[in-house]
C-alpha cells in the first residue's frame, strides 16, 4: 500500500521510543541486581552473583516467598476454576440482556481503584474477623483475579462450537466425558494463559497486602515494601533481576501456549 | 438438553460465584460508604452514627484541598500523557505485520506483570540527584533536575505503570477499526496521518474513555509509587488514605477519602468525555 502508516518512519521512530522508556527501568534495576559493587551505582561496576545469592540464603526472605508462592498457587487454582464455573454458566443463559448485565457486574472490580477496593475490604474483613488472615487475602485477590482469568476464559468460550460438543454426545459421551476430551482441548491455552495472569497478580501485589495483611501474610512484596523503606542496596536489584526473568519465562510460554495477540483479540498476520 | 434445566444448570454453575462477589465486593463498596459516615473516637476506632464531619473535613480543609488538587492536576497529567503515548503504540502493535508480534506484546505489557519494588527501584536509581539522569546531564553539561521526591517523578514513574494497562483497552478499539475505512479515506487522496486523525481516532473514543479511566483509577491507587518516588513532598489522596488506615487508624475518614475522590474521578472523566465529545463534533462540522 502506499505510504502505508505502520512503516512510516515517524511513527516507527516514535512507537521505539515509548517502548524504549516502557523497558529501560527493568533493564535497569536487573542490571543492578548483579553489581559487584556494594552500592547503588549505575551502571554497575563489574558483574558478579554475590547478590543473588545474599537474598537465595536470607531466610526471612525465604520464608516469605514461600508464604507468596503458597497463597499465589491457591488464589491461581480457585481463580481458574471459578472463572470456567462463570464462563460456561454465562455461555449457557438464554436471555443475552441477563448475560450482559451479570458479565459487567463480574468484572466491575477491575474498574474500580485497587486502593478504594482495599478500604471496604479492610472494613468487612475487620467486621468479620479475617483481617490479616490468608484468607481475607486470598480473597481479595479473587476479587481482582476471577475477572481477570473470566475475561481470558470468557473469549474462548464463546468461540467454542456447540455442535462439536452435540455431535460427542450423540455418539454416546456423557456430559463429563464432553467436557473432558472434548471442550477442554479446544479452551485449554486460555485456561493456563488465565491461570499464569492470577500467579503473576497474587504473587506481586502490594496493595491488598499492605492494606490487609497481618503477621501471617508476610508476602515477599511486603518484606520488600518495608526493605526498601529502610535500606536500598543492590538487594533489591537482585530481587529484581529474579521477577524480572521469571515474568519473561512465564511471558515467552504464555505467548507459545495461547499467543499474546489471540490473548488480546488481534488478528495473527 | 432442554430449556428450563439447561438454564437452572446455568445458575447453579453462576450461583458460587455471585455470592462470592455479593460478599466480597458488593458488600465492601456499601460498608464504605456507611462507614464513612460514622463517627471516629482515637481510643475507640469507630462508632456507629451519622456524621457527615469526613467529608466536610476533606472537602473545606485548606490541606485536604491542596492535597486534592494536586491529586487532580497528576491524574489529569497522567491520563493526558499516557493516551498520547499509548494510541500510537496500540495501533502500530495492531497494524504492522512482523514476526514474533506476540513476544514483542508481551514485553510491552510486562511491566504490568512484575513487581512493583522493580520499577521504584529503577526509578530511585534513574532519578536520583546524583541517580544515572542527572549524571548523563551533568557529563553533557546541562542543569541537574529535581526528579526524584518531586511531582515530575511521580507523573513519570505513574505514566510508565499506566502505559502496560492502558494499552489493552486501546488495542482492542484499534483491531475493531477495519483498516478498509484508512484505505478508503487514503484512495480519496486523504495522506495516511490525515487518515489515522480522521478515521482511526474518531472510532477509536470508546476505546480511549476505557483507556482513560483505567489510568485515572491507577493515579487512585498509586500509594506505593508516591511513597517511594514522591516522598512527603508529593502526598496524593491514595497515599493520604494509607496512611490513614495505618498510621492514624481513623477508618471513617478513609472510608470518606475514598468514596469522595471516587466520586471527583468520575465526574473529571464524564466531563473529559463530554469536552472530547464538544470538540470532536466541531471538528467535524
Amino acid at each position: 500500500m502506499k505510504g502505508h502508516l505502520p512503516r512510516d518512519p515517524v511513527l516507527l521512530a516514535f512507537v521505539l521510543v515509548v517502548m524504549a522508556f516502557i523497558l529501560a527501568p527493568l533493564a535497569v534495576a536487573v542490571s543492578i541486581g548483579f553489581s559487584s559493587s556494594p552500592f547503588l551505582v549505575f551502571p554497575p561496576p563489574g558483574l558478579s552473583t554475590r547478590w543473588i545469592a545474599r537474598f537465595l540464603s536470607d531466610p526471612e526472605f525465604m520464608a516469605s516467598l514461600r508464604v507468596s508462592l503458597i497463597l499465589a498457587s491457591v488464589v491461581t487454582v480457585v481463580a481458574v476454576l471459578g472463572a470456567l464455573m462463570l464462563a460456561f454458566g454465562l455461555a449457557h443463559l438464554r436471555s443475552p440482556r441477563l448475560k450482559a448485565v451479570l458479565s459487567g457486574l463480574i468484572v466491575a472490580p477491575l474498574v474500580f481503584p485497587v486502593v478504594v477496593l482495599a478500604v471496604g475490604l479492610l472494613l468487612l474483613l475487620a467486621e468479620i474477623d479475617l483481617l490479616g488472615s490468608p484468607v481475607g487475602l486470598v480473597a481479595a485477590h479473587l476479587i481482582i483475579v476471577v475477572p481477570l482469568c473470566l475475561v481470558t476464559i470468557q473469549a474462548a468460550v464463546d468461540r467454542l462450537n456447540p455442535e462439536i460438543a452435540s455431535a460427542a454426545a450423540s455418539l454416546g459421551a456423557g456430559p463429563v466425558r464432553v467436557f473432558a476430551t472434548v471442550t477442554i482441548p479446544q479452551i485449554w491455552a486460555s485456561v493456563v494463559g488465565a491461570g499464569l495472569l492470577s500467579f503473576l497478580f497474587s504473587l506481586n501485589d502490594v496493595t491488598f497486602a499492605a492494606f490487609l495483611g497481618g503477621p501471617d501474610t508476610q508476602t515477599l512484596p511486603l518484606k520488600l515494601f518495608g526493605y526498601v523503606r529502610y535500606r536500598l542496596d543492590p538487594l533489591v536489584g537482585a530481587v529484581s533481576a529474579i521477577f524480572v526473568f521469571t515474568t519473561l519465562a512465564l511471558i515467552v510460554l504464555a505467548d507459545r501456549l495461547v499467543g499474546f495477540d489471540r490473548m488480546l483479540g488481534i488478528r495473527r498476520a | 438438553m432442554t430449556g428450563p434445566r439447561r438454564s437452572t444448570l446455568a445458575l447453579s454453575a453462576l450461583a458460587p460465584g455471585l455470592l462470592f462477589l455479593a460478599v466480597f465486593f458488593v458488600l465492601p463498596v456499601l460498608m464504605l460508604v456507611q462507614i464513612s459516615t460514622w463517627t471516629f473516637e482515637p481510643g475507640a476506632l469507630m462508632r456507629p452514627g451519622f456524621t457527615p464531619a469526613h467529608y466536610v473535613a476533606f472537602l473545606t480543609d485548606p490541606f485536604y484541598l491542596r492535597k486534592l488538587a494536586l491529586t487532580a492536576r497528576v491524574a489529569l497529567v497522567v491520563t493526558c500523557i499516557t493516551l498520547v503515548l499509548s494510541l500510537p503504540l496500540a495501533y502500530w502493535l495492531v497494524r504492522a505485520r512482523f514476526a514474533g508480534k506476540g513476544l514483542v506484546l508481551g514485553l510491552v505489557l510486562s511491566p504490568l506483570l512484575t513487581n512493583f519494588v522493580v520499577l521504584v527501584f529503577a526509578w530511585i536509581v534513574l532519578m536520583g540527584d546524583n541517580g544515572a539522569i542527572n549524571q548523563t546531564l551533568k557529563a553533557v553539561g546541562l542543569p541537574a533536575l529535581k526528579l526524584l521526591y518531586s511531582e515530575t517523578g511521580v507523573v513519570i514513574a505513574l505514566v510508565h505503570i499506566s502505559i502496560p494497562y492502558a494499552l489493552i483497552p486501546l488495542i482492542a478499539a484499534v483491531s475493531q477499526v477495519g483498516d478498509d475505512l484508512e484505505a478508503a479515506a487514503m484512495s480519496l487522496g486523504a495522506s495516511p496521518w490525515r487518515a489515522f486523525f480522521a478515521v482511526v481516532l474518531p472510532l477509536c473514543g470508546p476505546g480511549l474513555g476505557a483507556a482513560a479511566f483505567v489510568t485515572a483509577s491507577i493515579v487512585l491507587s498509586g500509594f506505593a509509587f508516591a511513597l517511594f518516588v514522591g516522598g512527603d513532598s508529593v502526598l496524593i489522596v491514595p497515599l493520604l488514605i494509607w496512611q490513614q488506615v495505618s498510621k492514624t487508624l481513623n477508618w471513617p475518614l478513609a472510608a470518606a477519602m475514598s468514596v469522595a475522590s471516587l466520586g471527583i474521578m468520575l465526574a473529571m472523566l464524564a466531563l473529559g468525555m463530554w469536552l472530547a465529545r464538544l470538540l470532536g463534533r466541531r471538528i467535524a462540522a
